[in-house]
């Protein structure tokens, strides 16, 4: 047995090797991409200033360098440093190790330290007592409420009490952000190990030709599983190995400064992949297994790995720890012990059950995969159903593409936008709307000027799009109205979100494009085009609108903003529907969002009177009724 | 061998497919037929009339509702393992990996038949020669022409020299003078004394290479005998006047003979 797994080990992984997307994947994302793509990230935050400015501390130092400064020169020890030099103090032993750095800014001493570092731990204990001066001071001066933003000052208070440098903040962070990395990598590389293995085995007839060989079906699937184990052992090695290199050169955008973690911590990383590759490839062996076509295995493959990234983000929620609750939870522990091992603890329980975890639940998928996996299952489906089913309604294909781009927007579009708000927007409307849209319907074949409304309208439709706008507005913000005597937006969102639509440093050209045009195009083809289209054709006209406009809803991240941006979102899907075309509603959103940005009292003021509402509501229907009538059959 | 003489047995072979709102389809349906050492048994019939899935069956590929069926002595459904060793399987649906070379696609399948060191690179190089893929053997199967492709699935199906071959329309796809390279081959191999079982809807080859036929339709077998003893039986001159004759008659009710 051990000889036959060995040689189809062997071939399988020498033909998958071969791929050329997997030589891409393997070396060309970990030595080209990653280093590219963090260095162009770091100089952006840099341009944007932000970076550097993001600790509470050195923002306080910012707003009150008087006031630090007399704090910490008073402070015996760090005017030793001051007044002798670093050197200096050294020799004379009147600072720690800790306390020393090339920067001539205390605050900067405190905060960089190396907490692996045993003789740190005692500069710690000083730092520790500095900061609850600092912050005794930061309370008096009600600095925490007045002048520092909300976000910082919650993680301010959450930090401050364990961890007060940046060493271990960036740390914890990189732990966080790993874990996540880990995660879908593996995913990625299990998913495509596992695609070839399987379904595009069986469309080739290879699966046919291994199974007139000799070999039971347990020691084929024992095989492949190995196969998948060791393509994602090894593809996510080289990735996290690179970005390990990118935190050490100062690259990750989570650290300002370089963070290299000590060998036996690496090694450690590397140790708690093994189990995590063992579950998610049995995972995605059964899943992929039961697959009658590679598009159908992609079908079941996302829900899987969305799936998998629930009990990843257990691990980040406040106050999970590695009790005996989290322990046992596969892929939660694994995040938590990572955490831990990179704040230089030893785990040996946890860790231990991470393997048993993980262990026991990759043993009943391959298990599950074998007893399903037989020969008489495989060919019972005659040929044509193995045909691909682009034509065919796919309902859940869609709903799982909206619930995937939210998510992506919620952690990943808000955290980007949080660093720059321009690249931030970029990012969200054109990666995670435009190109997932298009992908999606690519992979379903959808034809995009039948299916996706991507013609040319008629030019009094065009027109009217453009103009019905300004009415609509009125409607929206009355739907807002009603929204806020029910669930009143508070006073520092509507501050933020007025700062957003108004961004003072750059021309009205670049607001236009930005905040109107790039997401009309971009959220019309996703919600209007792919899944309006899609939902439609699986659920009916009118559950479709519905669902498309609550989703819509959904994807703008605020409950404040639900029912105003549902109802556009059901206005812009009944312009899609009745005109067949993806332009009038593009056109109708860019000029509604350009009328908020320039005209923002506009609505307000327009929608005072009674008669001002009517005749938008009359303006908005009859539009809709011309265009409806107009392309009726 | 195990069994006497003949190296196909097959008698009452049933295969019913469970279809997707409860009714079922009977693709075979209880045949009966036997293939001997150095003989070729061709099963001829059009599309979809079960030759796939008999010789599937017989391939351990698919378990029969019902009957049994012998290969080189081993029972299909209880020895599925030596009946695998026994035999060479290629159809029309077999695949190959596209990124190994034929080299390597012949040893990785020599090793799944347990052949390792010098016997089987001895066997790679003679499979090699034979089959004429000397020019080809370090190019990747993706590059391959649909011939050159099909050389290297016969050569896969033989690298351990089976007793029995079953081939499922082995020329279908090859162009005039591959498909005339195969018959050659399978006339050859069958002078060496294999069983040789195989399913054609192509008249011609059926007729200049089969010692006896097997005319199936609709799951059933409704003739089989030499090619003489077929024309006879229906009293036509050629093949397919035969074949045409035979599928007519099942059409208009008549039960096989």
């Amino acid at each position: 047995m051990i000889r036959t797994v060995g040689t189809i080990l062997a071939y399988e992984l020498r033909s998958l090797g071969r791929d050329k997307k997997a030589l891409v994947f393997f070396f060309g994302v970990p030595i080209l991409l990653y280093p590219l793509g963090f260095s162009l990230l770091r100089w952006a935050s840099h341009e944007a200033n932000v970076s550097s400015e993001s600790s509470p501390l050195r923002m306080a130092w910012n707003l009150y360098p008087e006031a630090l400064e007399d704090l910490f020169q008073s402070d015996s020890r760090l005017s030793m440093v001051l007044t002798e030099g670093p050197e200096e103090a050294v020799r004379l032993k009147a600072a720690d190790v800790g306390l020393l750095s090339s920067e001539q800014n205390p605050l900067h001493w405190i905060l960089v330290f190396d907490a692996s570092d045993p003789r740190s731990l005692r500069a710690h204990e000083t730092a520790n007592e500095i900061l609850e001066r600092y912050k005794r001071l930061l309370l008096h001066e009600h600095l925490l409420e007045q002048s520092f933003p909300f976000h910082s000052a919650a993680w301010f208070q959450y930090h401050s009490h364990d961890v007060v440098h940046l060493d271990r903040v960036g740390r914890r962070k990189l732990a966080d952000w790993m874990s996540t990395a880990m995660v879908v990598m593996v995913l990625a590389f299990g998913s495509f190990a596992c695609l070839d293995l399987f379904p595009a085995q069986r469309e080739r007839g290879i699966m046919e030709t291994c199974l007139v060989h000799p070999v039971p079906s347990f020691q084929w699937v024992l095989s492949k599983w190995l196969v998948c184990l060791l393509f994602c052992y090894l593809g996510t090695g080289l990735n996290l190995a690179s970005l390990l290199l990118c935190a050490g050169m100062g690259l990750l955008p989570m650290a300002s400064e370089p963070l290299w973690l000590p060998a036996d911590r690496i090694l450690w990383i590397f140790i708690l992949l093994a189990p995590f590759c063992a579950l998610v490839s049995s995972v995605l062996v059964y899943v992929t297994s039961l697959a009658k076509s590679a598009r159908a295995a992609q079908g079941f493959i996302l829900p899987a790995c969305l799936g998998m990234l629930v009990p990843l983000y257990l691990a980040w929620l406040p106050g999970s720890n590695l009790d005996s609750f989290f322990c046992v939870i596969p892929v939660t522990n694994l995040s938590l012990v990572l955490r831990a091992f990179l704040a230089d603890q030893n785990p040996w329980l946890p860790l231990l059950l991470v393997f048993f975890s993980h262990g026991i639940l990759a043993l009943v998928f391959l298990f599950v995969a074998s007893r399903s996996w037989t020969v008489e299952r495989l060919f019972q489906i005659p040929a044509e159903e193995d045909q691909p089913r682009e034509s065919k309604p796919y309902a859940e294909g869609a709903f799982f593409l909206a619930a995937g781009a939210i998510l992506l927007l919620y952690y990943l579009g808000s955290w980007v936008q949080s660093r720059n708000i321009t690249i931030g927007l970029l990012f969200s409307f054109f990666c995670l709307l435009l190109v997932p849209g298009i992908i999606y319907a690519k992979r379903r074949n959808l034809r995009f000027r039948e299916d996706l409304g991507l013609v040319r309208p008629g030019n009094l439709e065009f027109l009217l799009s453009g103009v019905i706008s300004f009415p609509l507005a009125i409607l929206v913000h009355r739907v807002l109205c009603i929204q806020e005597l029910l669930l009143p937006m508070p006073g520092e969102l509507e501050e933020s979100f007025k700062e957003l639509i108004g961004i003072h440093d750059q021309d009205w050209l670049w607001k236009v494009l930005l905040l109107a045009f790039l997401p009309a195009l971009c959220e019309e083809f996703f919600f209007r085009g792919v899944l309006l289209r899609e939902l439609k054709s699986a659920r009916g006209t009118g559950r479709a609108l519905l669902w498309s406009s609550l989703l819509f809803g959904l994807a703008h991240l605020s409950v404040f903003r639900f029912l105003p941006t549902t109802c556009l979102g059901f206005f812009l899907g009944l312009l899609v529907l009745s005109s067949r075309s993806l332009a009038p509603a593009i056109l109708c959103h860019a000029c509604f969002n350009a009328l908020l940005i320039f005209f923002p009292e506009w609505p307000l003021t327009a929608g005072k009177t009674v008669s001002g509402n009517l005749l938008a509501c009359v303006a908005v229907a009859l539009v809709v009724g011309y265009v409806w009538r107009k392309d009726r059959p | 061998m195990r069994n006497g003489f003949s190296s196909i047995q097959v008698s009452s072979l049933r295969k019913i497919f469970p279809g997707p709102r409860g009714q079922e389809t009977e693709a075979v349906a209880g045949i009966s037929f036997s293939c001997k050492e150095g003989e070729i048994y061709g099963l001829l019939g059009p599309n979809g009339a079960g030759k796939t899935t008999t010789l599937r069956i017989l391939a351990t590929l698919l378990h029969p509702t019902s009957g049994t069926a012998l290969v080189h002595g081993f029972d299909i459904a209880q020895e599925s393992i030596q009946v695998r060793k026994s035999l060479a399987f290629l159809s029309s649906t077999t695949g190959l990996y596209p990124r190994l070379t034929a080299r390597e696609i012949l040893e990785f399948f020599g090793r799944l038949f347990g052949m390792r060191g010098s016997a089987l690179t001895q066997r790679v190089e003679e499979v090699l020669h034979l089959l004429d893929m000397d020019s080809f053997a370090h190019v990747p199967c993706e590059k391959l022409s649909t011939g050159m492709k099909q050389r290297v699935s016969i050569g896969r199906s033989i690298i351990h020299d089976p007793p029995v071959w079953i081939l499922d329309e082995p020329t279908s796809g090859l162009d005039v003078l591959a498909a005339a390279k195969t018959r050659d081959f399978l006339r050859e191999a069958r002078n060496r004394g294999k069983c040789i079982l195989f399913s054609t809807h192509i008249m011609s080859e059926a007729e200049s290479l089969c010692d006896r036929l097997g005319i199936l339709h609709e799951g059933a077998l409704w003739a089989q005998g030499s090619l003489e003893e077929i024309k006879e039986a229906t009293g036509t001159r050629h093949l397919e006047d035969a074949f045409l004759h035979l599928i007519r008659n099942s059409s208009e009710g008549e039960v096989p003979t």
